[in-house]
């Protein structure tokens, strides 16, 4: 939310900064956008401290109403500019491209590109250098305030660095792609890894192959590359969340299927231990114990494949196996052997 | 006497009120002190302050130098569990690695020789077996002995815990209290928030009595009196004597 807020929120200092200095190309925009962006921050922060709303309201009232501002302040004075209601949602990767640096005459290729690889060589750099104080600071601030990591400065710097390399993705990228980018690879990556070093690489794993994937299929579709990139992300994103081998939903609830299995069969072997179950006694049996007949047949099936009980004499009884895994399971939920063997 | 942790004139307010006024308090060297009282008597501020994470008014938090056979008078904090980030990606192991964090340099990574350390302090807690798992995977009980190997490998002498049997059942406090009692054997200090006061003189070697301001402070058998804690809760009680 504090991503999307911040592509967002920088929007009133970039445009008020361009009106100041008419120039497109001044660094000094990049830092009056960086800086709208921590204004956006500090003041979230100011309202969280109040207690007084919810967080996603802060965040809601805070990035609507400076998005708005920059939104106002765009459609009344630079309406025949650069700056345009869509540009700013979409972004223009198309065109970026077009626009080259030249240095000393020489190309040294898209502006935007440049631009993004300081910004990539910025943050990676700032991640491997500080990252097990990043870590501590966003766990544990009061033990990083004990081991003198400063990380009051680190939040400030870690939302400065956000703040920046949002700005400097705006111009192309606009703000639906950066939120997209911004959530759905570090969202995935986490249902895929506990640790967090692992999950930075998988999200820049997951967004690289989003931006690549999505950039030729709006290529195929000949469409603008922000939809299809957004599009490719949300899709990764779904597919983890359906297939990632422990916390994806088909895992979850193939686990759940089988525990209760697990759970049912070992329910049965206890009922049949304690109570007599004769071979044609099952509806009877179900009645009793409360169980639905079809759930009691299906466990019963299964114990008999696995030669946990047997028929003797129409009458279903443990064998041995059987009763070494009734214990060891009982033992193993807490629950006592509480069989009365006869 | 040595002390661990001394506060003179301590005094911090949220609002209109203070939570703490003026509290002396002397917290001896060695042994368990539980800091005891009702419901909004700033127990809970005055471990912060201690910590120093809530602002004060006025006043001082000392920490002894520590006594030279341990040679540190570092604080190892235990959390109260609303207070951590239970869905954070990090496994047992790495949070109990992020004890050694302040001794490492910056920019320096922990090692070979602060996994160990780490393992060893899991299986003092008994919770070796568990180091990979994910923080949030772990029962209350298992979450308090974590965050206890944790201030071990801080090489911590003083244990701030701010009520550590809240949400735990019978069987796991006494899983914990032997646990505290063995750090406390080892020469470590512990200082602990207690609710039940059934249990003060079967723990505690040493009760500060509080209510906003301090009603006693010392030794368990001299203070925890009914008077006192008639004082202190402000409704006539009779401790409980409970024999080990």
């Amino acid at each position: 939310m504090v991503s999307e807020g911040l592509s967002h929120a920088v929007l009133p200092g970039l445009v008020t900064a361009f009106i100041i200095l008419q120039d497109y190309d001044s660094p000094l925009l990049l830092i009056a956008a960086a800086t709208s962006g921590l204004l956006m921050v500090w003041f979230t922060q100011l309202l969280q401290r109040t207690r007084m709303l919810y967080n996603d309201a802060i965040l809601g009232i805070v990035f609507a109403g400076m998005f708005s501002v920059g939104i106002l302040i765009v459609s009344s004075n630079l309406r025949n500019t650069h700056f345009h209601a869509d540009c700013i949602i979409d972004g223009n990767l198309a065109l970026a491209p077009l626009d080259r640096l030249i240095w000393h005459g020489v190309d040294l290729g898209p502006r935007a590109w440049n631009l993004m690889l300081g910004m990539f060589v910025v943050v990676v750099g700032f991640i491997s250098i500080c990252f097990k104080e990043l870590k501590l600071m966003s766990f544990d601030q009061i033990l990083a305030r004990q081991f003198k990591l400063h990380p009051r400065f680190l939040q400030f710097m870690w939302l400065a660095i956000g703040s920046l390399t949002t700005v400097a993705a705006f111009e192309v990228a606009g703000s639906i792609l950066i939120v997209a980018l911004m959530i759905a690879p570090p969202a995935a990556a986490y249902l895929l890894t506990d640790n967090l070093a692992r999950l930075l690489f998988i999200a820049a794993a997951i967004a690289s192959v989003s931006a690549v994937g999505g950039f030729y299929l709006s290529a195929g579709l000949d469409v603008s590359p922000t939809g299809p990139i957004a599009s490719f992300a949300g899709f990764v994103f779904l597919l983890v969340l359906a297939f990632a081998p422990k916390r994806g939903l088909i895992a979850v609830s193939i686990r759940q299927m089988r525990q209760r299995v697990a759970v049912s069969d070992c329910l049965v072997l206890d009922l049949v231990e304690r109570q007599a179950l004769s071979v044609d006694g099952l509806d009877d049996f179900a009645v009793k114990v409360c169980m639905p007949v079809r759930e009691c047949q299906n466990a019963l099936r299964r114990l008999q494949q696995r030669s946990w009980i047997e028929d003797r004499d129409g009458q279903y009884q443990l064998t041995s196996v059987g009763r070494n895994h009734l214990s060891d399971s009982l033992r193993g939920f807490g629950v006592e052997w509480a069989v009365a063997k006869t | 006497m040595d002390f661990a942790i001394q506060t003179r004139q301590l005094t911090v307010a949220y609002g209109a009120e203070p939570a703490l006024w003026s509290v002396d308090v002397d917290i001896p060297l060695l042994g368990m002190t539980g800091i005891i009282g009702p419901n909004g008597a700033g127990k809970s501020t005055l471990l912060k302050a201690i910590l120093g994470t809530v602002p004060t008014l006025s006043g001082r938090v000392e920490l002894g130098a520590g006594d030279s056979s341990h040679g540190s008078s570092e604080i190892g904090y235990v959390p109260q569990r609303t207070g951590v980030d239970w869905d954070f990606p990090t496994s047992v192991l790495d949070l109990v690695m992020m004890g050694t964090y302040g001794r490492l340099k910056w920019f320096q990574r922990p090692g070979k020789n602060e996994r160990a350390a780490s393992m060893e302090a899991l299986r003092q807690v008994q919770m070796d077996e568990f180091a990979n798992r994910q923080i949030g995977e772990l029962s209350v009980g298992q979450q308090k002995r974590v965050f206890i190997a944790r201030a071990f490998v801080q090489q911590a002498s003083i244990y701030l815990m701010d009520e550590p049997f809240a949400g735990v059942d019978a069987k796991t406090e006494k899983m914990l209290v032997e646990i505290l009692h063995r750090l406390r054997d080892q020469g470590n200090t512990i200082v602990m928030v207690h609710h039940d006061l059934t249990t003060v003189t079967r723990y505690f070697d040493h009760v500060v009595l509080l209510n906003r301001t301090l009603v006693a402070c010392g030794s368990t058998s001299e203070v925890f009196t009914s008077e006192n804690i008639e004082r202190a809760y402000g409704v006539p009680c009779k401790p409980t004597l409970d024999s080990p």
